[in-house]
């Protein structure tokens, strides 16, 4: 396939000027989107709808995912603390890492990765249908219908997932250090809670927020500016996953410096 | 020619059986194509004719039934008998499936070194140029397909049809679909006549425009709901008084207001 | 229509594409040309998302290790073994995953839903054959290195963090003391099977199509979300065993 028409691939001489464009429709959007939501012009039903297809589609591999990355934060920390011989701060560590970092960026990923995607997919093809220039010329805004209705979905309702997919990870954690590592569940718990881990989870729950906001912002934004037909669907979709992830990474980052340094 | 043994039926279908889902598209088929001859396919839009072409072409798997293509017996459906026979077949699809990201070259290459166009050898160049000045597309040698017109890329789908040589069986699903009766008779005689020696090769055609089947086939078979209800010359055919077959045979005659009675 | 003969779950799939490889392997410049376009497409996108997981690595880490005690220069040895180990294979599979997932089951969608991909068939390919074993092979090769360049660049772009945030010498960070050649193996193996599993899965969801173009975009979903769960599973999988003999 040697059509690109993701923005990595095309020449530099593009790449500046569309960069700015992208981000000017991201805040566009964004800032469109909070106003109607904020203004409370959201539309009921299809908000609604938003909430539950999120939740049921990503729910699923979200908390695989969060299994899976508990068991290996669980073998990984274990080989770190192992040079220490403090059993007793293997749970402190793993609940560092994961719920600070790992479970919100690798639960946001998927998120991305599943309602991104089809959120993306779903308003570019109203798009590419004709359906968003029919409601133009209605003189109709689309962004109580389509945008507004996914930032009321996906910022609240990240959060409360990642709190979910936490509780996945602390139970594939605590069975991986009893079972593979041969630490004692109720010690690797107690590390855990004598860690004062609050903050930790406060923090990546926070960052889902901020994850959320992201994924909502990219998809629909890139639904929005969807060109030329099926495979320009296609392209915004793969699009809407790499630009999600940066901005996950961006966000975390952003969040950790602002966090730690007003903890300290 | 590949390796496949003459044999005195290209097709032989038994008992053969499809279903999508609930849905019975044939219903034990016995069906038996003489080699060498032009055979043709009729029926209404939904009597089944794309899946049994598609049988036939072991690109779709029966429910049921024993099948064998070319004198192989391919009931067990295996890698290997499938791999054996599946050279020496060539297939249109109704919607052409040309591999639009290669040229038309490249397409007559790859049916014609079966899959692996990079090998080609200046032989092989050679005869797929010969296959394509036959159907007028030399000089388009090296386009892509979408930069070809409609009826270019059906004569591209029937150059690589045949493999340019190599298909002992070729089957065309609906070849003439959508076109006026005059053009639509001139392609069947493109197929049957003119697309490069046809001898020793069993040609296999789906349709609904009569007047050209009639005129183009050996052998007629008429399929209804499901079932072969018959086979046999076209004068038999025009003949026949079956209830199931008359009015197939009579009111099917191409485009057009009479298409609408019986 | 229903599906091509040739079944096309992610089993299947696997197996043919190995007997591919194995019986009929695909054109070298074929295969040339896929490493060439899969590191071209994510070569940028994996550095800077493992960039930007470097710096989190060393910020966290650091702000961490502060707390207990307020010498931090085994921080740069923990970030790069750590990076080897997990979080290089882990996200650059991921990213892989993302970027190169879709494009794969793109393509074998369009063609499923066009016939093209019963056209391979019957002209004596077949999709695990022309789509999938080509690239199959340009991702053994492709996502290692990826992998490769994708924890130097995070490896750096931690060691600059260090630096400017925190003070930490470059001589102090960039030491690979505490890195064995177990960490590399381990790493290899994820990105080996990283690369493997991709296209498979990805092929296999494009292959699945159900119908017409939504049923194409649906397919492309599928893939990168199974492509990046089957990155996770094979992350998990390598430190299980890794962990349970003692590596």
């Amino acid at each position: 396939m040697s059509d690109d028409a993701t923005i990595f691939g095309r020449s530099s001489r593009n790449f500046a000027a569309e960069f700015v464009a992208f981000l000017g429709a991201l805040l566009i959007t964004t800032g469109s989107g909070i106003a109607v939501v904020l203004r409370g012009r959201a539309d009921y039903l299809l908000t609604l709808r938003q909430l539950r297809i999120v939740t049921i589609e990503s729910m699923p591999v979200m908390s695989l995912v969060a299994v899976m990355g508990g068991f290996v934060m669980v073998f990984e920390s274990a080989g770190a603390i192992e040079s220490t011989g403090a059993d007793g701060m293997l749970g402190w560590a793993f609940g560092l890492a994961t719920l600070s970092e790992v479970a919100p960026i690798l639960v946001a990923l998927m998120f991305a990765a599943r309602s991104g995607a089809r959120t993306t997919a779903e308003i570019g093809t109203k798009s590419v249908t004709g359906q968003l220039d029919a409601m133009r010329l209605l003189g109709v805004d689309p962004t109580p219908r389509l945008s507004a209705p996914v930032f009321i979905a996906m910022v609240p309702m990240l959060p409360l997932m990642i709190a979910l997919c936490d509780v996945c990870a602390i139970a594939a954690g605590t069975a991986g250090a009893s079972l593979v590592v041969g630490v004692n569940p109720d010690l690797f718990v107690i590390s855990m809670i004598e860690g004062r881990l609050l903050d930790e989870l406060l923090m990546g729950l926070v960052k889902g927020f901020f994850f959320g906001g992201v994924i909502a912002a990219v998809s629909c934004t890139l639904g929005l500016r969807v060109t030329g037909g099926a495979s320009g669907v296609g392209h915004a979709v793969n699009d809407c996953v790499v630009f999600s992830a940066i901005g996950v990474f961006i966000f975390d980052l952003l969040v950790d410096l602002v966090w730690l340094m007003v903890a300290s | 020619m590949p390796d496949v043994p003459a044999h005195p039926a290209a097709v032989e279908l038994s008992g053969v059986s499809v279903s999508f889902g609930d849905r019975a598209v044939l219903r034990q088929i016995n069906l038996r194509l003489e080699s060498g001859l032009v055979h043709g396919i009729v029926g209404r839009g939904g009597s089944g004719r794309t899946t049994l072409l598609r049988v036939m072409a072991t690109i779709l798997r029966p429910d049921s039934g024993s099948i064998s293509i070319l004198g192989r017996d391919l009931s067990g459906w295996t890698a290997e008998a499938l791999d054996g026979v599946r050279p020496a077949i060539g297939f249109q699809f109704q919607n052409l499936a040309l591999f639009d990201s290669m040229t038309v070259l490249e397409n007559v290459l790859f049916s014609l070194t079966g899959g692996a166009p990079e090998s080609a050898t200046e032989a092989d160049r050679a005869e797929a140029l010969t296959a394509l000045d036959l159907l007028g597309l030399a000089p388009a040698a090296a386009k892509l397909v979408p930069e070809l017109s409609g009826g270019m890329q059906r004569r591209l789908a029937i150059a690589r049809a045949f493999a340019p040589g190599r298909a002992r069986l070729v089957i065309f699903d609906d070849p003439a679909g959508g076109l006026d009766p005059v053009s639509a008779s001139s392609m069947l005689r493109q197929i049957t006549r003119r697309s490069g020696p046809t001898a020793g090769r069993t040609i296999v055609i789906s349709g609904h425009d009569m007047k050209a089947m009639l005129a183009n086939c050996d052998l007629i078979h008429v399929l209804h709901e499901g079932n072969i209800v018959f086979s046999g010359t076209p004068e038999q055919a025009v003949g026949s008084t079956h209830p199931d077959v008359a009015p197939i045979i009579h009111g099917m005659r191409g485009v057009g207001p009479a298409a609408v009675t019986a | 229509m229903k599906a091509t003969a040739d079944r096309t779950g992610i089993p299947a799939l696997a197996l043919s594409t190995i007997r591919t490889m194995v019986t009929a392997p695909p054109n070298m410049g074929r295969v040339v040309r896929e490493i060439h376009e899969t590191t071209n497409r994510s070569l940028l996108f994996v550095s800077v998302t493992l960039a930007f997981f470097g710096m989190i690595l060393v910020y966290q880490g650091c702000m961490q290790a502060l707390r207990i005690y307020p010498d931090l220069s085994g921080a740069g040895e923990i970030v790069i073994k750590t990076m080897v180990r997990v979080f290089g294979p882990l996200v650059t599979g991921l990213m892989v995953a993302f970027r190169v997932g879709a494009g794969i089951a793109a393509e074998a969608g369009t063609m499923v839903v066009t016939d093209q991909a019963d056209a391979l068939v019957v002209t004596g390919s077949s999709p695990a054959r022309w789509l999938v074993a080509p690239r199959f092979a340009a991702c053994l090769i492709g996502v290692p290195v990826l992998t490769v360049a994708g924890i130097c660049a995070g490896v750096t772009a931690g060691g600059v963090f260090a630096a400017i945030r925190f003070e930490i010498l470059p001589r102090t960070f960039f030491d690979i003391g505490m890195v064995e050649w177990e960490d590399f193996v381990i790493c290899f193996i994820k990105a080996f099977l990283n690369g493997a599993t991709i296209p498979i899965v990805a092929g296999a969801a494009g292959l699945s199509t159900k119908n017409s173009s939504e049923g194409v975009g649906l397919a492309t979903t599928n893939a990168v979300v199974n492509s990046a769960v089957a990155v996770v599973i094979i992350e998990f999988l390598v430190s299980f065993i890794a962990s349970v003999t003692g590596h």
